[in-house]
């Protein structure tokens, strides 16, 4: 049984290359738009494997930030006027920014204008404080939207029935939901001192025990939906 | 003899196939060695056996046969009687039909087949009997790879072996062979085929040229040409691509009567689109061509010709199919590209050579005159047609250069050809002709800017090049000179000056090009052809040159133009520097007087003028193409180094004379590029004889007799740098040049500065003596600059340096060191660290420590006889005398250390004595009297000072006490330091109990550990860890102690990420993430915040259990971090808390999944 996806065929585009920023050591540097760009743009479409950047649901553009007033506004473009996953995009984006920028930013989520069908009920959903905390709260709700913020420093695997991976790229989401999802190694970052490289080394050991650790659930888990399905 | 029963137990063990596999292999070397020994005969062993070898149970049968096959194996080298070996070999040899136990039947005729002649071979008709079953019996490719690999190995041997034997079963072996690696498929087996094939060639054809059958032979190889490898990792089979291949080509070129089947083959793959097919036929071709021999291959030349152009001329559309069909490869493309090229390069290289001598000229003709080279020719010399079409006609130029360059450089005769049909044209299309050029050079620059081409540029540059390497190569290979001179010799002598002022004049105008619209890429290209072709006319080898001597000093004078005026153009100027370095190089090479000369003459000469007199240049740049140029050979950098030191002497003067800033900004990078290009390469070239002795002792001279001598303060970095340049010169002299350099500047300091030698001469006590010798400002700058001198020399001497008068130049560098001199400290050190007589090594220690711990106690005794003044100035006198004699000892007690001295507890005591003063001290408040409040605060920073003292004994330092500077270092002796320490400053902190004296006793303690290895520190973890968290707490108030924070912090993230180490933070896990936390928000270092946040990230990996307490506090403490100025940090903070939620997330998750399931 398959669910149709809302937009089964969006257009993926190229990732940018990331701007490595010039040092300053002793000037402050303060948030900017692509500071928020940079933590938003790996959030991933609860539909599809792709980021929002590869779906062109953001751009740098479409951020700006008010340093004096401390607000940060975010428009983002639902890849279809129908979508309804637009309001789990706005709930992520405030998710991640929450959990991103000290709390006295105020932040503003909206859909661009004319991108969507239901444009006006959508900005009011998302930039209601109470409704926004009551989403929240609703467990699977919670969980898509975690999906989707913390799948972008994962890699998704898929579990076979013997618990062995299947090939990476075979996932949908309705797969993946009753699934499990495991960290990816990260490249450590750029080597400034020895012993900071290690640590970084390290990382990555920790990161590989975890990963076996959820398999083991996810094993579990599979058996339990197998059972079901008989 | 042995009881048969000790050893019967072995063979049943053996056959018993559920006994582990390395009990069996005892057995079988237990029996193999009692039979070496001669303990028990083979025969006793074969009766014994009989049962195993006859049953007719198959497993058993199989079992017996193969451990007396292993016994066999181990016995290869005992000498064994013919009759044993040929009942052996008829045992074997009829077990080959019984397929059961083939495995062990296999590898016994393999044994037998490997003895040697000198411990009984097997004999040639047991050989031919062998062969016989082998052919007979054994189906081979019906058997399993291990098998099948034993059975070519048995092929192999009979081969190699017995080929005598085998010969005389004629074709029906050839064809069983055949038939037995045919259709194989294994990469490790195919890799025996291809040899065995190899060999059976060389035996059947060779030797006795059955030609009939190499037309089988070769079908059984062919089906593998090209090597497809889809295997991506090779360590899966332990054989390459690589290796395969290279085995196929040997099987291919084995023998000439595979020409008429291998060579079409190869043609019809060479136009494959498959670049790897292309690669491996160019490689097989050119191998073919070498071992068929030229009669044989001649009828093929003209397709080869025709191939190879293919190959050469049209590499883009292939290309194009590549990028289309194998686009994941798409990195690979360039490199096959150029892979293919390169060998396509050697094939006709290999070409040319068989095919061309100067009777037979014809393949040479079929190049020359081909139609399609004329052609393209003709459109790339052709005017105007350059800058159309720049990409397709690039690939057409470079191909076209390749053909002729290659063609030119197989043969002087090629070469002659070569040169007689395309120079003339070119010149022509350069615009040079010969008789106006003949009248008038001059007139003659203005006709050729006018029009010159790319092209034409090109390709003599590349035939120019090319015959250049073919002398070179010529000279090394024979003695044969007379022969070198041919039409292309004189067509080069002839047309070099036109060409010079051709390649001169299309230098001078590029910028008139680019006016005119062509793009910059154009220019490119012809500044790089030009200065190429100017490098190449004046590299031909020695006196062969056909340049004559007024072209080459055309072409050094245009590069040295270049280089004073043209520096604004980074890449011609980078370009002509580096010729110039070629060219003075390739003198050396060819070892040609006159031409060092000349270069000599015009390039080096000048450019050390330039040192001397103000020129447009900047010093930076001519430092560098004078640092480039001298360092190219030996006979360059005398002159450079002899113009360097003169430069450096006379700006220095100049700088410390005459005051001039400018002088003192030259010095600095005189003296930089003088330490960092020059000196090294002298040291490591090794053949000049003591690098810039003569310039330290001129130095010294001038000091002496110069009396207006002033160092300003500001130039403190220009006195360091004359320093080291001292030390580095020094260090490098033997020990006599040493010697002399010391006396010299001790004579002249003692002379100089007036010292009361009688002061230098108290041994017992310098003390007695301090006040009489000048202090600091009293010292004049001449002497203070004479001083620091002599010290740096003293720093870098060898160990076996004598010293004459060691006891007044200790005490000078004492009383020096008392006063606050640094360099005094250190090459104080540096004595005692190198003095290798003991017991004038004992004194010395003795009285230096003496002298330091009797400054360090008497706080107040002296100093009032010293300085009648008042109470304030005495006391500061006094612990600035005190400041300076912790430093000394710092100094002192590293290098007693380095060597591994046991004095060094003394210094440590000593150290930590100061360090524990001023604990009965009661912090004064504001009643107490100014002078008391004085003194606490001197007592403070004495006891500072030997806080500090820890991290003078343990950091590296590059000024002294080094390798470079001959030190004496014992290994581990941080490490031996540290365990001795430890306890000390465990029980002193333990004991303490003023909270300021405790700080200083953490600062101390945390520079002992900051840079000790992580193992050692997690050994002593019990100790170590509690003092480093308290330390990071104690110390984190002051923004001195910043750097020391760090450094901590980095040795905790050690212990967090290190596997022991965590084990023993476990324990301490809540008070590490309280520091942790309290550093985040540390406002002086922003590399503190990001470690600890690191740190803090690393602390995740640590139980759930144990961090989930602490949870709320640490996020709580992050969301703090979010707002740090530095964006660094902010985005160390999300990562660590997306670190921190997912931990808890995980752990939530895995749970809920959990009570799912149950």
């Amino acid at each position: 049984m398959t669910l149709g996806l809302i937009n089964a065929n969006p257009v993926v585009h190229a990732k940018k290359e990331r701007i490595a920023r010039a040092e300053d050591t002793h000037a402050a540097d303060a948030v900017d738009s692509l500071d928020v760009f940079d933590s938003v743009r790996d959030i991933r479409d609860p539909e599809h494997p792709y980021s929002l950047e590869q779906l062109s649901v953001l751009s740098e553009e479409s951020i700006t930030v008010d340093k004096k007033r401390g607000r940060i506004q975010i428009t983002f473009t639902p890849t279809v006027q129908h979508c309804s996953m637009a309001t789990v995009i706005g709930l992520c984006l405030r998710v991640k920014l929450l959990q991103s920028f000290p709390l006295h930013f105020k932040v503003d989520v909206n859909v661009s204008p004319g991108s969507h069908a239901d444009e006006e009920s959508v900005n009011k959903q998302l930039n209601d404080k109470e409704r926004v905390a009551a989403a929240l709260e609703n467990p699977s709700l919670r969980q898509l939207v975690d999906e989707c913020l913390y799948s972008s420093s994962f890699v998704c695997y898929l579990l076979d029935a013997e618990g062995d991976l299947l090939p990476e790229k075979s996932f949908s989401l309705l797969q993946f939901r009753g699934l499990s999802f495991a960290r990816k190694q990260r490249v450590p970052a750029k080597k400034r001192k020895t012993s900071r490289s290690t640590l970084n080394r390290n990382k990555t050991v920790l990161y590989n025990q975890h990963s076996s650790l959820l398999f083991s659930g996810a094993k579990k888990l599979r058996a339990a939906l197998s059972d079901e399905e008989m | 003899m042995v009881n048969a029963a000790s050893w019967a137990s072995h063979i049943e063990a053996f056959v018993d196939i559920s006994r582990p596999a390395e009990q069996q292999k005892a057995g079988v070397n237990t029996v193999a060695g009692l039979v070496k020994n001669d303990f028990i005969t083979l025969e006793a062993l074969v009766k014994e056996m009989e049962l195993y070898l006859t049953t007719t149970d198959d497993t058993i049968r199989a079992r017996g046969i193969l451990f007396l096959a292993e016994v066999l194996i181990c016995l290869l080298s005992k000498a064994l009687d013919s009759l044993t070996v040929s009942s052996l070999a008829g045992f074997f040899s009829s077990r080959l039909a019984d397929w059961r136990s083939l495995r062990g039947a296999l590898i016994g005729c393999l044994a037998l087949l490997k003895r040697k002649s000198n411990v009984g071979m097997l004999a040639g008709n047991d050989a031919r009997t062998l062969a016989q079953s082998m052919l007979d019996h054994v189906q081979v490719q019906l058997l399993a790879m291990h098998d099948r690999k034993l059975c070519f190995e048995v092929f192999q041997c009979l081969l190699d072996a017995h080929s005598g034997s085998i010969a005389s079963l004629g074709d029906d072996f050839v064809y069983g062979l055949i038939q037995a690696v045919d259709q194989e498929k294994d990469p490790r087996c195919l890799v025996l085929t291809f040899h065995l094939v190899q060999s059976l060639v060389k035996l059947f054809l060779s030797q006795l040229g059955s030609e009939h059958v190499a037309q089988d032979l070769f079908e059984v190889l062919s089906c593998y040409f090209p090597v497809y490898f889809t295997h991506k990792i090779a360590d899966d089979f332990e054989v390459k691509r690589e290796d395969l291949s290279d085995a196929l080509m040997d099987a291919f070129c084995s023998t000439p009567y595979f020409e008429p089947f291998a060579i079409p083959l190869l043609l019809d793959k060479l136009s494959s689109s498959l670049p790897l097919a292309k690669i491996d036929s160019l490689k097989y071709l050119n191998n073919c061509l070498l071992n068929f021999g030229t009669e044989r291959m001649l009828q093929h030349a003209q397709k080869i010709w025709f191939a190879l152009k293919d190959v050469f001329l049209n590499p883009l559309p292939q290309a194009e199919i590549l990028s289309s069909s194998v686009s994941v490869l798409g990195g690979d493309i360039k490199y096959h590209e150029h892979k293919i090229a390169t060998e396509a390069l050697t094939c006709l290289k290999t070409t040319i050579l068989q095919f061309t001598c100067p009777k037979n000229v014809d393949f040479l003709t079929l190049i020359i005159d081909d139609n399609v080279v004329e052609r393209s020719f003709c459109s790339v010399t052709m005017e105007g047609s350059y800058s159309d079409n720049y990409d397709k006609n690039y690939l057409k130029l470079s191909a076209l250069g390749s053909i002729l360059s290659v063609v030119a450089n197989s043969s002087i005769f090629c070469c002659n050809r070569v040169f007689q049909d395309f120079f003339p044209r070119l010149m022509v299309a350069l615009g040079i002709d010969l008789r106006t050029s003949k009248h008038s050079a001059d007139a003659y620059v203005e006709i050729v800017s006018q029009k010159f081409h790319h092209g034409a540029l090109y390709l003599s540059v590349e035939l120019l090049t090319s015959s250049r390497d073919l002398i070179a190569t010529v000279l090394e290979s024979s003695n044969s000179k007379d022969s070198l001179r041919g039409s292309w010799w004189h067509l080069i002598q002839e047309f070099s000056g036109p060409l010079t002022s051709a390649f001169k004049s299309a230098l001078m105008i590029p910028n008139k090009i680019t006016a005119e619209g062509g793009n910059s890429n154009y220019k490119q290209e012809i500044i790089i052809c030009s200065v190429k072709g100017l490098e190449v006319l004046a590299t031909y080898a020695g006196e062969h040159t056909p340049v004559p001597r007024k072209s080459f000093e055309d072409i050094l004078a245009v590069f040295i133009l270049i280089i004073i005026s043209r520096y604004e153009e980074s890449f011609l100027w980078k370009l002509s520097l580096k010729s110039l370095v070629h060219i003075g190089s390739c003198i050396a090479r060819f070892k040609d007087s006159h031409m060092q000369m000349i270069y000599n003459e015009i390039v080096v000469r000048r450019l050390v003028m330039l040192l001397h007199k103000d020129s447009i240049l900047p010093l930076a740049l001519i430092l560098e193409a004078i640092s480039e140029i001298g360092t190219c050979t030996l006979d360059l950098i005398l002159p450079v180094i002899q113009g360097l030191e003169e430069a450096m002497l006379s700006s220095f003067l100049q700088a410390c004379v005459d005051e001039s800033y400018k002088s003192f900004q030259d010095l600095v990078l005189l003296l930089d590029c003088y330490c960092t290009k020059i000196l090294p390469w002298c040291h490591t070239s090794g053949s000049i004889e003591q690098p810039g002795m003569h310039f330290v002792i001129s130095i010294l001279e001038q000091m002496e007799d110069n009396v207006a001598f002033k160092m300003k303060p500001e130039m403190q970095d220009l006195l360091d740098k004359m320093m080291m340049t001292m030390k580095l010169v020094v260090r490098g002299c033997a020990e006599n040049n040493q010697y002399i350099i010391l006396e010299k500047a001790y004579n002249i300091m003692l002379a100089s500065t007036n010292l009361p030698s009688n002061a230098l001469l108290v041994s017992s006590s310098i003390l007695e003596g301090f006040p009489l010798i000048p202090d600091f400002c009293e010292l004049s700058c001449q002497s203070k600059t004479l001083l620091y001198f002599l010290a740096s020399i003293v720093t870098a001497l060898h160990q076996q340096t004598p010293l004459t008068n060691v006891a007044r130049l200790l005490n000078l560098l004492l009383v020096f060191t008392l006063k606050g001199h640094l360099p005094a400290a250190q090459a104080l050190a540096s004595v005692v660290n190198k003095l290798s007589n003991a017991v004038i090594l004992e004194e010395t220690i003795e009285m230096i420590l003496d002298s330091f711990s009797s400054v360090l106690s008497n706080n107040h005794q002296y100093a009032p006889h010293m300085l009648n003044s008042n109470d304030g100035a005495s006391m500061h006198f006094c612990s600035n005398l005190q400041i300076n004699a912790i430093v000394g000892i710092a100094w002192f007690g590293k290098a007693l250390l380095m060597r591994g001295h046991g004095r060094v507890k003394d210094i440590s005591m000593a150290l930590m004595k100061c360090l524990l003063s001023n604990q009965n001290i009661v912090p004064s408040s504001s009643h107490h009297q100014s002078g008391n409040c004085i003194g606490e605060d001197m007592h403070y920073l004495v006891a500072r000072s030997a806080a500090d003292a820890f991290h003078l004994l343990l950091s590296d330092s590059d000024v002294c006490l080094n390798k470079k500077f001959h030190a004496i270092i014992r290994p581990l002796y941080k490490q031996r330091f540290f365990s001795s320490m430890l306890p000390v400053l465990h029980s002193a902190i333990k004991e303490c109990n003023s909270p300021r004296t405790k700080a200083l006793l953490y600062r101390a303690f945390g520079h002992t550990i900051s840079g000790m290895p992580l193992t050692v520190l997690v050994a002593d973890a019990k100790k170590v860890l509690p003092l480093l968290l308290d330390s990071l707490s104690v110390l984190d108030s002051d923004i001195l102690n910043k750097d020391l924070i760090y450094s901590l912090l980095l040795v905790l993230s050690g212990f967090l990420v290190d596997e022991k180490g965590k084990e023993d933070i476990i324990g301490y896990v809540h008070i590490v993430i309280n520091h942790l936390i309290k550093l985040l928000s540390y406002p002086h270092m922003m590399l503190v915040r990001e470690t600890a946040i690191e740190c803090l990230t690393a602390i995740t990996g640590f139980p759930y259990t144990r961090i989930y307490p602490l949870r709320t506090q640490v996020l709580g403490a992050l969301a703090g971090a979010f707002d740090d100025k530095k964006r660094t940090v902010r985005q160390e903070a999300v990562k660590c808390c997306h670190a921190w939620i997912l931990e808890f997330y995980f752990f939530e998750y895995d749970y809920k999944m959990n009570r799912m399931v149950l």
